[in-house]
This record gives C-alpha cells, sequence and structure tokens, in this order.
C-alpha cells in the first residue's frame, strides 16, 4: 500500500515543557500549537503546566494565564471573550470552539489547543482568514435598495 | 505630500526598536497589571486627595519598570507581545499625565469626582489642564475656557452647574 505522509516541513515537533513555578497542587497541562514561521523551524507543541486554583473558567483565561505569566510570545486572536465576537476560535479537546465559551472544568487529563485544522497557518493559533471574508463578500452581505435613486439636482 | 523631517520619523523608528529589543526581565503583563490596579484604587470614579497622593507616587512604579521591561517575542508577523508593550508605553504615560492632573485639580467636574471636593470651583478651575511628560516628571500648566463662539450668528452660552 503507498504510504502517504506529511511533507517534511509539516511535521509537528515535542516542544518545550515549561514546568510549574508556582509550587501549585492543582495543575493542568496544556499542550499548544507553536509554529513561528520567521524561525524557519517546524511547528511543535509546547506544554505548559498551568495553577488552576487561580484561573478563570474558560480555556480563554487557561491561554492569557499562559501569555500573562509564563510565555509572552503566545499568539492567538481575541476580542470580546464572551462567545459573540468569533475571533477565538479554535481547536480544543478535539473539538472547533470558541476559547471564550468551552469550560476547561469540563476536559478531563491534558488539554490540547490547537489553531482551527481546515485553515492555513499564520503564527502559532492564528489561521488565515482570507479565503473566509472572501466567501463572506461573495454572499454580499448588505442592505441594498430595489429602486434607483435619481441624484439630486444641485 | 508632505515631507517629513527624518530627524521625526528616526524618532518613532528608534522608540519601536528600543521596545522591540528590550531584554530586560519583567514582563510587560505584570507592570501592566500594576498600573490598571494603581489607576483603579488610586484614580478611580470617587477621588481623594488621599488616594491621588498615594496614586501620583505609586504609579511611577510601573513607569520606571519600563526600563527593566522584556519582549520575549522578536518576529515581525502577528507579534501581539510587542503590539501589547507599545501599548503598555502609550498607556503608562497616559496615566501619569492623568494621575497629575486629577490630582492638581482640587475640585469636582463632570467625570472628575473628588469626595473632598465636592463643588464645582469655577473660580479657580474654570482652565484646561495641559500637561507635558518629561520622563517621570508631569508639567502641568492651565489654558483659559474660550467665553466666545467661532461665530456671530450664535450667542455665548456660559458653562455652569448641572443641576437636576
Amino acid at each position: 500500500m503507498v504510504q502517504f505522509n506529511l511533507p517534511q516541513n509539516s511535521k509537528i515537533e515535542v516542544g518545550k515543557h515549561y514546568k510549574d513555578i508556582t509550587n501549585s497542587n492543582n495543575l493542568k497541562k496544556v499542550n499548544v500549537y507553536r509554529w513561528d514561521p520567521s524561525t524557519g523551524k517546524n511547528p511543535r507543541v509546547d506544554t505548559f503546566e498551568v495553577d488552576m486554583d487561580n484561573c478563570g473558567p474558560k480555556v480563554l483565561d487557561i491561554l492569557f494565564k499562559i501569555k500573562n505569566e509564563i510565555d509572552p510570545s503566545l499568539t492567538f486572536r481575541r476580542s470580546c471573550a464572551h462567545g459573540v465576537c468569533g475571533s477565538c476560535a479554535m481547536n480544543i479537546d478535539g473539538v472547533n470552539t470558541l476559547a471564550c465559551i468551552k469550560s476547561h472544568t469540563d476536559i478531563n487529563g491534558d488539554l490540547n489547543v490547537y489553531p482551527l485544522p481546515h485553515l492555513k497557518v499564520i503564527k502559532d493559533l492564528i489561521g488565515d482568514l482570507t479565503t473566509l471574508y472572501k466567501q463572506y463578500e461573495s454572499i454580499k452581505p448588505w442592505l441594498k435598495q430595489n429602486k434607483l435613486v435619481k441624484k439630486k439636482q444641485n | 505630500m508632505k515631507k517629513f523631517q527624518k530627524s521625526e520619523t528616526d524618532k518613532c523608528l528608534d522608540r519601536f526598536d528600543k521596545i522591540r529589543n528590550s531584554s530586560g526581565s519583567t514582563m510587560t503583563s505584570e507592570l501592566r497589571l500594576k498600573m490598571q490596579k494603581t489607576m483603579q484604587s488610586k484614580c478611580a470614579v470617587f477621588r481623594t486627595e488621599k488616594t491621588l497622593k498615594e496614586g501620583v507616587d505609586q504609579i511611577r512604579k510601573p513607569y520606571e519598570g519600563m526600563n527593566d521591561i522584556s519582549v520575549k517575542d522578536k518576529s515581525l508577523l502577528f507579534n501581539t507581545d510587542l503590539v501589547e508593550t507599545l501599548e503598555f508605553d502609550n498607556l503608562i504615560r497616559q496615566a501619569l499625565t492623568t494621575m497629575d492632573s486629577a490630582y492638581n485639580r482640587k475640585e469636582s467636574r463632570g467625570a472628575h469626582a473628588r469626595e473632598d471636593f465636592s463643588k464645582r470651583d469655577d473660580k479657580n478651575f474654570m482652565k484646561h489642564t495641559l500637561a507635558w511628560q518629561n520622563d517621570n516628571k508631569v508639567e502641568i500648566k492651565y489654558r483659559d475656557v474660550h467665553s466666545r463662539t467661532l461665530t456671530n450668528d450664535v450667542q455665548y452660552f456660559p458653562p455652569k452647574e448641572r443641576v437636576y
């Protein structure tokens, strides 16, 4: 049988392991997909040990905690943070969802966070939305008038 | 198009490069949180001489922390670490001038509500605050409020206290 492999530069490698520095008894291991095209390296999955005693209830809170306290170079889109805008859409625990409405308390064991699977990745968890905007434009999502209005004479 | 002086554009690029290449030991998020907590507790909706005096000292700590700030991500693509640090640089300067301006305005007016000076004081403070920030010093000056309109078609209405 023919074996198909991912191109060499798409293979995901094991990344850094950030050990807990808070001495917390309530840790969660969070595996996050990382890729920075400017390094020329393959994508990797970094593992962060996060103190869950001082963390908000949603997966987005975990990402903020990692960015603010462990690794500020982690890159993801976010805007409204309460399930309206859709900026933080990503693949969490194997399911495409919004990081701001997904509770991490529902997830047992390690938490896996990947970018949306159908988009070209720009960096870390950020997908390329060019096609989305093109499709969006193609449905002409704006109001149109059904009569031509005569230009006002000045 | 108007030509810009190279010395002016260089200032912008120098600031960008300085922040991008900063390699201290303090995270932007740490200083930002300090700034947020100070503004929220010392310069919130209701202010007093005591909280503002403390705030004037305290807000300078995150400002001076800029000297030891670190930007870990050096890339030029979707660099949110760099953007957040540039934003912090803008915000902390704004916070400094806000705090000093509020401390110097010993009256209540509009959104500036001082519990120790609950009334507006048109005799001493019917004027705009002007602030110049130079390192951790903020120079405060004042400018008169215009008492005329830009046209003769409408009369001038002097501002007055809003009572219900």
